[in-house]
């Protein structure tokens, strides 16, 4: 079983800010604090930029957000092994941008990290970009996302491994036989390339993509995703998603994606303390679900676990309340999960897609050497 | 009395000589990993430096797409840099470039007030509009804008941006548990920018950064560059090489600042100097050769043609500097490049020596000799109003950089020219400048 956590603010419970220790303005060391905890707990990953659902509105909920891509490289110094995802949208960059921000985090933190590729929910941002989305086509607004994605690679892999080549003798710092222009020219982009950072150590950083609304926003991300988070609030859904995402992705003659359930935590010692905390917060507001919603003690969520086997390949962990259900969740639910065989005792690799279970891709223009650019 | 000065650590993958990743001293396998930034930063702050300062390109080094094979690397993203140096740092000032041209203001107001609340103020951003023509390959365009008009889109740019920052009032974040209010929305104020380039409505989701604006740093001194530093910029990373040109353009900028309601002491202006220092004036200067000597013609070239925007490829290493048809070739030079026309047709320069001379510096200021030397040289260029300070730009990694902390930031402090202790949290603090008064 995969488990990764997604922080921000004072927790995914709306009214999380009116308990939480946390100090209300934005707080790097706190955010190191958890991240930490994470780590101790051997979590594949922490996933930052997933949004704190604000349907109680005016300024009830703390939906404070700190720039998920600064957020992380701000983690990268303080953990060693914790995977690092960070969400930037498709919508309003570039890809030069999105390859070149994470071929450095990736560098940074010796191949740790993860772009979540924001799509589908852009409607919330056009007006800070001054332009719609464009979802109202969505076949045009897929086919533009898999582009995006598709120059990201490209432009991921113009240095073959081999190309970042530091011959002091001959004074061959780069071997232009083996970094690539790309030359991209499609029907959104036209990307020449190539990227001006080395390939990344874990080739190409994880890619991960929310689960959308539409079925046929869920064919092309079974198509394009490393690793799809799903938000189902009950098994049988849940369930029925896992399958309909692996079907997708089999018929598009791919390897299935790992797909986690987004599970909003909140933790007790006892079934009656975890409901009295429960009952406190939801007073304020209730949870709205952006997936499973649980309160009740470790051993229940094991049995969760367990009993969501096949409904998902791991668990996307949203904490109720910073940090006390991230606390609660690495010293109290992990080792009970690992002496029932569920999840690692240790980290087995260094990178995140070791973690995962993903082999390192090789460059597509591997082999390529001597082919030139344009022309 | 004497002025203390102002130190930025000018960071770069292996050093700031193009050859110094050849350097024996030099493991160049590290240069894009969190210990090679760190072990400098973390240098940087033991000798009290005001800041850490990354540079900026959208592009690769290459020619028609093809890289260069001697090429080394330019700085690899600055956000990520500075953001992960802010972790392992405590009083650092973190400056990070990015493009006015290439990126969307909402998400740069929102990167670097992240990084200042991340670092508690300690975030600088050095505006850039992209001088490389090829960055706009990467960004499907089928030129780069052109400069007057960079400028342009880069003043609304910068006005959506300090627009967005100014959006919270200083109490709009209440925390009232018992009335269940998180922030008062009353008190956070949208912005509705309807400009030639940009149309931005909202908020930012974040109080105002503790700096109130990130430090905003500007580069390049051509003559659109200059007016735009006169009217924004509280720093600046400047090019010139020559102390009167220095003074000469120190001048330009800060008289040009009442025009826009600024007063002349509110900016501090850091010419790029890469030292190499020796025990001795004849140490000093072995170890420049050494450097040089590792420096093949061809990336010269390049990076002399590529300053230029003149193909140098064809001709004669040892011909002089064809600097006439150069100069007839365009306009708009920067700074550093008109310097080098001067010197070149002043001293009958080949094309071999100001590849060379472009190639060890980046043609920025260099100083070869002891810290005795180095010492003297850059309190005659703050005393005689050359500047404020330097960015210093160790010729390769980390032992100049060792070198600087350990002999020249002892002298400098001895003789009263730098601080011995941080006197404040943020880069503000450092710089001496004020907290910019909210606009509303």
């Amino acid at each position: 079983m995969h488990l990764t956590v997604s922080l921000a603010g004072s927790g995914y419970h709306p009214a999380s800010w009116r308990v939480s220790r946390l100090p209300a303005v934005p707080n790097a060391a706190a955010f190191q604090a958890m991240a930490r905890t994470a780590e101790r707990g051997k979590l594949d990953a922490i996933l930052l930029g997933l949004p704190v659902n604000d349907a109680a509105g005016s300024g009830k909920v703390n939906t404070m957000r700190l720039d998920p891509v600064p957020l992380l490289g701000s983690l990268i110094g303080v953990t060693r092994h914790i995977g690092l995802g960070a969400s930037w949208t498709v919508d309003y960059t570039e890809p030069f941008n999105v390859a070149r921000v994470f071929a450095t985090l990736d560098h940074l933190s010796y191949g740790r990290t993860a772009w979540i590729a924001r799509m589908f929910d852009g409607e919330a941002l056009a007006e800070r970009f001054g332009r719609p989305n464009g979802m109202e086509d969505l076949a045009a607004y897929c086919e533009r996302a898999g582009e995006f994605v598709d120059v990201v690679r490209k432009l991921l892999d113009s240095w073959e491994d081999e190309g970042f080549a530091l011959d002091k003798a001959s004074g061959m710092f780069a071997d232009p036989d083996r970094v690539h222009a790309i030359n991209h020219a499609g029907r959104y982009f036209t990307v020449r390339g190539p990227l001006n950072v080395p390939r990344p150590p874990q080739g190409i950083p994880v890619l991960i993509i929310s689960d959308p609304a539409t079925a046929a926003g869920r064919r092309f991300v079974a198509a394009t995703a490393d690793v799809i988070l799903t938000d189902r609030a009950s098994l049988p859904a849940a369930a029925a998603r896992y399958q309909e995402l692996r079907a997708l992705a089999a018929e598009q003659f791919r390897d299935a994606p790992l797909v986690l359930a987004n599970i909003n935590v909140l933790l007790g010692e006892t079934e009656t303390d975890a409901r009295r905390r429960a009952a406190e917060l939801d007073a304020f507001c209730p949870r709205t679900p952006d997936g499973m919603c649980f309160a009740g003690t470790s051993e229940q969520l094991v049995d969760l676990f367990v009993a969501w086997r096949d409904a998902c390949d791991g668990f996307n962990l949203l904490p109720a309340v910073l940090p006390d259900d991230l606390n609660l969740f690495a010293d109290a639910v992990v080792p009970l999960a690992r002496r029932r065989g569920l999840f690692r005792s240790e980290y087995e690799g260094k990178t995140l897609r070791d973690h995962l279970g993903f082999a390192r891709p090789v460059s597509q223009y591997a082999g390529r050497a001597g082919e030139h650019s344009g022309s | 009395m004497t002025r203390k000065m102002h130190l930025g650590l000018f960071i770069y993958p292996a050093g700031h000589h193009i050859a110094g990743w050849r350097h024996h001293a030099v493991d160049p396998h590290g240069i894009a990993g969190m210990d090679y930034y760190r072990r400098a930063a973390q240098t940087a702050e033991r000798g009290k430096f005001d800041l850490f300062f990354v540079g900026d390109m959208l592009a690769a080094r290459e020619k028609d797409g093809r890289v260069i094979r001697e090429g080394g690397l330019n700085n690899i993203d600055s956000i990520s840099i500075t953001s992960a140096i802010s972790a392992v740092t405590e009083c650092l000032g973190l400056v990070a470039t990015l493009s006015t041209t290439y990126n969307e203001p909402y998400y740069i107001a929102e990167r670097f007030a992240s990084l200042d609340h991340i670092s508690n103020g300690r975030a600088g951003w050095n505006i850039i509009t992209t001088a490389n023509d090829d960055a706009a390959y990467n960004f499907g365009q089928k030129s780069h804008m052109e400069k007057t008009r960079r400028y342009e889109r880069a003043k609304e740019f910068i006005d959506i941006c300090t627009g967005l920052w100014d959006g919270w009032d200083d109490d709009a974040l209440v925390a009232d548990a018992a009335r269940g209010q998180f922030v008062d929305k009353a008190r956070i104020h949208p912005i509705g920018h309807h400009g030639e380039f940009f149309q931005v409505s909202g908020a930012l989701e974040l109080p105002r950064p503790p700096q109130g604006w990130p430090v905003l740093f500007q580069a390049g001194g051509s003559p659109a560059g200059t007016e735009f530093a006169a009217m924004v910029a509280e720093a600046i990373f400047a090019a010139q090489t020559r102390l009167d040109e220095a003074r000469t353009y120190r001048d330009a900028v800060m008289q040009r600042m009442p025009k826009y309601g600024r007063s002349p002491d509110t900016l501090k202006i850091l010419p790029g100097l890469s030292p190499i220092l020796g025990s001795t004036e004849q140490e000093a200067k072995r170890k420049e050769a050494e450097l040089d000597e590792l420096i093949l013609p061809a990336v010269g070239v390049w990076m002399l043609s590529e300053q230029m925007r003149f193909r140098l490829y064809d001709y004669d290493l040892d011909a002089r500097l064809p600097s006439a048809d150069i100069r007839a070739s365009g306009q708009g030079f920067t700074p550093r490049v008109v310097s080098l026309l001067d010197r070149a047709d002043a001293e009958a320069l080949t094309i071999r020596t100001c590849a060379n001379l472009v190639a060890k510096s980046r043609s920025h200021g260099t100083f070869v000799g002891t810290v005795e030397q180095l010492v003297d040289h850059m309190s005659h260029w703050v005393d005689s109003g050359g500047c404020d300070g330097f960015n210093i730009m160790p010729a390769y990694f980390p032992d100049e950089l060792d070198l600087f902390v350990e002999h020249a930031v002892p002298e400098l402090q001895r003789r009263g020219l730098f601080r011995t202790e941080y006197e404040g949290s943020m880069l503000r603090d450092h710089l001496g400048l004020p907290r910019p008064v909210r606009r509303r």
